[in-house]
C-alpha cells in the first residue's frame, strides 16, 4: 500500500482540504505515532507534523531546526523544514500548500492550545485519527518483521529479568540490567515496570530496594524499536514457591490459556477480558477483576494504530482484526499472594493467535 | 539541549527526604505565597507534561511525570496544596512515595479532576496564576478547563516561578552534581577502552546501563560526527563506528529529580575511543565559561564569551546556543544564546547552567565540550 495515495484518497473521501499529522516528540505506550508511522522518521522536539494536501503534495516540520537534517535522511518526504517556530511554520506550510476548508489533525490528543490556535486560523479543524488507523489497518511485510524482531528482544530481556532477579540485587539495578540487554539486542527504547516483595501490589518504577529470599518479582518486560511495542508480563520467585503462590500462579496461566484460546480475527477484543474474569470470577476472585484492582486485560500494539484498544478491557467494543499485536495479560491481585504477572503478546490470525515469544510462560523460581 | 524523550522515565525513583527534606519544599512554597499575595493572586496552579516539561509541578511537589502524561499542582493561598497526576489509581501509592503532598489524585481527565478541585475549594472565580498553562496543556484539556473558570482572572505566573527556580539551593546544587559526576564517570568509560564488535547502539547502552546502575532515573544519549559536512546532533542508530571518525557524545542524566549535562568528543582509533579533549582545551573552555558572573546580564556574558571564543579558537554552534538553565528539567529559563529573549537577565549567584562549545584543536578538528555548571559556587 502506498501510504501517501491511500492517505489522499482517505482526505478526498472525508471531504477534507488537507491533513495534518502532529506529534508532540513522545512515545506513548497507549497511542499510536501516527508521525512515526506516517513519515518513517521518530520526530524528538515539542513539535512535528506533517502536511499533506489534497493533490498529495506533502511537507514534513520539524523542531527543533537542526533536526531537520535527520529528518530528511529518514523520511520518504522530500519536503522536509526545520523550525524554531512551529506555529508559523504550520500557518506557511498550510497558507504553501493551497489547503482551504476543513484540515484534517491525527494525533490531536497531544497537540496543545497554542499549536491548535494557530491551525486553527487556518480552518476548521476535524479530528482524523481514523485516518492513520486505516492506513495501519494493513500490515506490510517490513512491519510484520519488524513485529518479531522486537518479540525477539522481548525474550532476551525477560532472559536478563530472570537472571537478575536474584537475592542482593537493588531493583533499579535489575532495571539497568534489563533495559541494556533490549538495548543492546536493537531496542531503541523500553518500557519496564517491575516491582518486589513478598506481597506486591502494583507495578511501578524500581527504587533502592533489595531483592531478597521470598521475594515474588513480577515485571512488564516492554521493548519498543520504531514504535513497535512488545510487552511480556513475567513473575519470578526468590527462593522456594509456596504451594499457595504455585496454585494461585496456575489460576493465572488457565486464565491466560483460556483467553488466548478465544483470540481471532472477527472475535470482539472484548473476549479477551470477559474470558479471564469469567475464570477468576468463578475462582472467587469477581471483586479483584474491577477498579481498584484490575481493569485492563491487555493492550493493542502497533505504530500507526493501538485497535483494538490501547487498553483491552469487557468494554473494548472493537472486533480483533487480522495482524493486529495484542498484549493478552491476566495480571491480577489475589489477596494470598499479591500482584502476579502473566503476559504474552500475540499477533492476531484468521485462525487463532500466533505466539510471538519463546521463552515459556510459567511462573520462574530463582534459588536464594 | 533537546533529546529524544523516552516512553518511560524507567530509572530509580525515590525520594530521599533526609537528602532533601519537607522544609526544601515548604520553603518554596512560603515563597511563592509571598509572591501570590504580591500579584494578589489566590490560587496557583502549575502544570507540566511529558518527561520534557514537568518543572513546575516537580519543583513543589517532588512528584515527577514517569509517562507522556500531564500532572499539575494547585497551590492556594493556605491550606494543603494538590497534586493530580494523569495515571491510574493503582500508581497512586507510588507517587505518594515520592512526594511530601498528602492530597494526591490519580485521574485521567486531568482537566475535570482539576475543575473538581477547583470547586472545592471556591476558586473558579478568583485571580489564579498559571505556569504551564495553556502552553503545554493538550488543547482539548484546556478548553474543559478555561471554560470552567471563565469567571475566574488568569495571570501568568511563569516568571515568579522560573526565577525562582533558577537560584538553587545547597541540596539542589548537590543533586546537581552528583548527576554530572554519573555523567563524568560513565563518558570517562570511553576514553582509552577497546570496544569490540560496537555500535552506536551498543556504546550508548553502555553509557546508559553506567548511570543506571549508579542510580539515575533518566538518561539521554546524543551523538554527532562534526566531521561530516552538515553534522548535527542526533540519537545513536545501528551504525558502526569507523576508525578515523571523530565522535561527540552528548549525555544526560538525571539524580533525583535533578539534570546535569555533559558533552565530550572523541577520535576513534582502530576498535577505541581516544579521547580529544587537553588541558589546554580544558582551559579555553574555562576561561569562557567564567564569564558567567554574578551582577552580570545574559548579553555581557555572550559578548565577552564571543570575544573570548575568538581568541581561545573556539566555535559557536549556533544551532544549539551557548547554553540554558538546568535544574529540574534538563532544559530551563534562562536560555544562552544570541537570539535568546532572555538576554536582560542578570545572572545570579547559585544559578545552574548547562554550557557547549567547540573548539577547532590543533590538527583543525571540532571538538565539542559541555559541562553543567553552578555559578559562584566553585565549579
Amino acid at each position: 500500500m502506498n501510504k501517501l495515495a491511500e492517505a489522499v484518497r482517505l482526505i478526498n473521501e472525508g471531504g477534507l482540504g488537507g491533513l495534518l499529522v502532529y506529534s508532540n516528540g513522545t512515545v506513548n505506550i497507549l497511542r499510536a505515532s501516527y508521525l512515526e508511522y506516517f513519515a518513517g522518521f521518530a520526530p524528538m522536539g515539542p513539535n512535528n507534523a506533517a502536511v499533506v494536501s489534497r493533490g498529495g503534495e506533502v511537507i514534513l516540520i520539524v523542531e527543533p531546526a537542526w533536526d531537520a537534517r535527520r529528518a530528511k535522511r529518514l523520511s520518504w518526504i522530500g519536503d522536509v523544514r526545520g523550525t524554531d517556530d512551529f506555529g508559523n511554520a504550520i500557518e506557511r506550510a498550510i497558507r504553501g500548500l493551497g489547503i482551504h476548508g476543513s484540515i484534517g489533525l491525527a494525533g490531536g490528543a497531544e497537540m496543545p492550545h497554542g499549536i491548535y490556535a494557530a491551525i486553527a486560523a487556518s480552518g476548521p479543524v476535524l479530528p482524523a485519527d481514523e485516518i492513520i488507523d486505516t492506513l495501519a489497518r494493513t500490515k506490510t511485510a517490513e512491519e510484520l518483521a519488524l513485529v518479531r524482531k522486537v518479540a525477539a528482544i522481548a525474550d532476551v530481556g525477560f532472559e536478563a529479568f530472570h537472571r537478575f532477579s536474584r537475592v542482593g540485587v537493588r531493583e533499579y539495578e535489575l532495571v539497568a540490567e534489563m533495559e541494556y540487554a533490549m538495548r543492546c539486542a536493537g531496542a531503541d527504547d523500553n518500557f519496564i515496570l517491575i516491582s518486589s516483595g513478598p506481597h506486591n501490589t502494583a507495578m511501578r518504577n524500581p527504587t533502592d530496594r533489595r531483592m531478597t529470599e521470598g521475594d515474588i518479582v513480577i515485571g512488564e518486560i516492554t521493548p519498543v524499536c520504531r514504535g513497535q511495542f512488545i510487552q511480556l508480563c513475567r513473575t519470578v520467585a526468590i527462593g522456594e514457591a509456596s504451594p499457595v503462590l504455585m496454585a494461585k500462579y496456575d489460576l493465572l496461566m488457565d486464565a491466560w490459556n483460556a483467553a488466548v484460546k478465544s483470540v481471532r480475527a472477527g472475535e470482539p477484543a472484548s473476549i479477551i477480558a470477559s474470558t479471564i474474569d469469567e475464570i477468576l470470577g468463578r475462582a472467587g476472585y469477581a471483586k479483584y477483576c474491577q477498579p481498584p484492582y484490575m481493569r485492563t486485560r491487555g493492550h493493542g500494539f502497533g505504530v500507526g494504530s493501538v485497535a483494538p484498544g490501547a487498553t483491552l478491557d469487557a468494554e473494548t467494543k472493537l472486533p480483533l482484526l487480522e495482524n493486529q499485536v495484542v498484549v493478552v495479560h491476566p495480571n491480577q491481585y489475589l489477596p494470598e499472594t499479591g500482584y502476579l504477572a502473566c503476559g504474552e503478546t500475540y499477533l492476531v490470525g484468521v485462525d487463532g493467535a500466533e505466539r510471538l515469544s519463546r521463552t515459556e510462560t510459567r511462573l520462574y523460581v530463582n534459588e536464594a | 539541549m533537546q533529546t529524544l524523550q523516552p516512553t518511560l522515565r524507567l530509572g530509580r525513583d525515590v525520594w530521599d527526604s533526609v537528602a532533601m527534606p519537607v522544609e526544601e519544599f515548604q520553603g518554596r512554597v512560603i515563597a511563592l505565597r509571598a509572591g501570590m499575595k504580591d500579584r494578589g493572586l489566590d490560587a496557583l496552579m502549575l502544570y507540566g507534561n511529558s518527561l520534557d516539561e514537568c518543572g513546575y509541578p516537580t519543583y513543589l511537589s517532588n512528584y515527577t511525570t514517569k509517562l507522556p502524561f500531564g500532572a499539575l499542582v494547585l497551590l492556594t493561598k493556605e491550606g494543603a496544596p494538590v497534586l493530580m497526576f494523569q495515571g491510574s489509581t493503582r500508581g497512586q501509592s507510588a507517587a505518594k512515595a515520592t512526594t511530601w503532598f498528602k492530597d494526591v489524585r490519580a485521574c485521567w481527565d486531568i482537566a475535570a479532576t482539576c475543575c473538581e478541585a477547583l470547586a472545592e475549594k471556591n476558586l473558579l472565580t478568583s485571580a489564579i496564576g498559571l505556569a504551564g498553562l495553556p502552553q503545554l496543556m493538550p488543547y482539548e484539556a484546556w478548553n474543559t478547563l478555561s471554560a470552567a473558570m471563565k469567571g475566574a482572572k488568569l495571570v501568568d505566573a511563569h516568571s515568579m516561578i522560573d526565577t525562582l527556580r533558577a537560584v538553587k539551593s545547597d541540596r539542589e546544587i548537590s543533586r546537581i552534581r552528583r548527576a554530572r559526576q554519573m555523567i563524568h564517570d560513565a563518558l570517562g568509560t570511553l576514553g582509552g577502552v577497546s570496544f569490540r564488535a560496537e555500535n552506536e547502539t551498543t556504546v550508548a547502552a553502555r553509557l546508559m546501563h553506567d548511570v543506571r546502575r549508579q542510580g539515575a532515573e533518566d538518561v539521554r544519549v546524543l551523538i554527532a560526527k562534526p566531521g561530516e559536512p552538515g553534522w548535527a546532533f542526533r540519537p545513536v542508530e545501528d551504525a558502526p563506528l569507523r576508525d578515523g571518525e571523530t565522535v561527540a557524545v552528548h549525555m544526560a542524566a538525571s539524580w533525583e529529580r535533578y539534570w546535569a549535562e555533559a558533552a565530550r568528543t572523541y577520535l576513534i582509533t582502530g576498535d577505541s575511543f581516544e579521547g580529544l579533549g587537553t588541558p589546554e582545551l580544558d582551559l579555553r573552555f574555562e576561561t569562557v565559561a567564567k564569564n558567567l558572573r554574578t551582577g552580570r546580564p545574559i548579553s555581557d556574558y555572550m559578548e565577552c564569551a564571543m570575544r573570548e571564543m575568538e581568541s581561545a579558537n573556539a566555535v559557536l554552534m549556533q544551532q544549539y546556543g551557548f547554553g540554558h538553565g538546568i535544574g529540574v528539567t534538563a532544559n530551563e529559563w534562562p536560555k544562552i544564546s544570541p537570539e535568546s529573549p532572555h538576554r536582560d537577565v542578570v545572572v545570579e549567584n547559585r544559578m545552574c547552567f548547562s554550557i557547549q562549545l567547540a573548539f577547532t584543536d590543533l590538527r583543525n578538528r571540532l571538538v565539542i565540550r559541555g559541562e553543567t555548571v553552578a555559578v559562584d559556587s566553585g565549579d
